[in-house]
């Protein structure tokens, strides 16, 4: 919540200001008074008017991150990672118009990736050769690295999939939480919503996990034996 | 604060202070946060340790640690790839022009 951050400061620095005129779309006096908030927001703002430079230096700059991004929510080896990490990186730069500077850029272009790949496992509606056999695979209880290897593998599987099955709310907020590995807090101003209603999104995508892997016989045992 | 990292006063005082905080009333997703961000070691073992004791917050860190494996897989061609990407969404932006 920077901007709120940045106006209640701001208003400590002239308490005749009318922070009521500082609109979502108005926020030059802020940028001027705070250019160090966030390093890509002059950026933002001039690649939001259509300055070609500022969205080549933007797209350069956030670019290893979306794709960081891309590659959690997808899995490191998935096909469509430099697709839609390219098709993210369009979609920020198209939806930049609509920021309002509630959150950094870099959060902003996260969130929007978390969204594309989201979509773009539904769209696909499969699970890709290397997912399936990590399903099928069968633990060697006899060694105790590979029994831990596939157990994390199945894990990330499981959540993966049931990204694209959960409704929007749930399966963002178990995406930035568990995949991207952010705190409660981050998520909360990630994404917009009251703390607690992330607690409850998270609670319900995990009840939901909970059921799968209560229905997959081979996850549950290893889970019984991890735990 | 400023862009320096804590003193040691600072991390010091975060320590006693934070630890004082009742483990039983923080949810399962707190305790891991606690446990993967606070500064210095001896608050941090000491979160790791009510990790430990909690079955629903030892599960939420064993996911997260999952994909934090994943993540950190990347090989000779990554920046590749991540270069290829930015050159696509560059010039699929030139063409909307």
């Amino acid at each position: 919540m920077e901007s709120v951050e940045a106006s209640l400061a701001l208003h400590e620095q002239d308490p005749n200001l009318d922070l009521g005129e500082l609109g979502a779309a108005d926020t030059g006096a802020l940028d001027e008074a705070f250019p160090s908030l966030d390093p890509w927001l002059a950026l933002a703002r001039a690649a939001a008017l259509g300055d070609r430079a500022a969205t080549e230096s933007l797209v350069r700059g956030v670019g290893p991150r979306v794709h960081d991004v891309a590659r959690a929510i997808l899995g490191s080896r998935h096909p469509d990672i430099d697709d839609l990490a390219q098709e993210s990186l369009v979609a920020f730069i198209r939806a930049l118009r609509a920021f309002e500077g509630r959150s950094s850029v870099l959060h902003y272009a996260t969130r929007i990736t978390v969204r594309v790949c989201i979509a773009g496992r539904r769209r696909a509606q499969r699970v890709t050769n290397e997912e399936a056999a990590i399903l099928e695979g069968h633990a060697d209880t006899t060694n105790r690295r590979p029994f831990k290897q596939l157990l994390r593998e199945r894990r990330r599987v499981l959540v993966r999939m049931l990204l694209a099955e959960l409704p929007d709310p749930q399966s963002e907020a178990l995406a930035l939480r568990i995949c991207l590995g952010l705190p409660m807090e981050e998520v909360a101003e990630m994404t917009g919503a009251p703390l607690n209603t992330v607690y409850s999104r998270l609670r319900l995508a995990k009840a939901a996990l909970r059921s799968r892997v209560q229905s997959d016989p081979v996850l549950r045992e290893m889970l019984e034996v991890d735990a | 604060m400023s862009g320096r990292g804590p003193s040691a006063y600072e991390t010091e005082h975060w320590e006693l202070s934070d630890i004082t905080t009742d483990a039983a009333v923080l949810s399962p997703e707190s305790l891991v946060d606690r446990a993967r961000t606070t500064p210095g070691a001896f608050a941090r073992r000491h979160w790791c340790t009510k990790v430990a004791e909690s079955a629903d917050a030892r599960t939420e860190l064993n996911l997260m640690a999952a994909f934090d494996e994943d993540t950190m897989v990347t090989n000779r061609r990554h920046g590749e790839r991540v270069e290829l990407a930015v050159e696509g969404a560059l010039a699929t932006l030139d063409d909307m022009h």
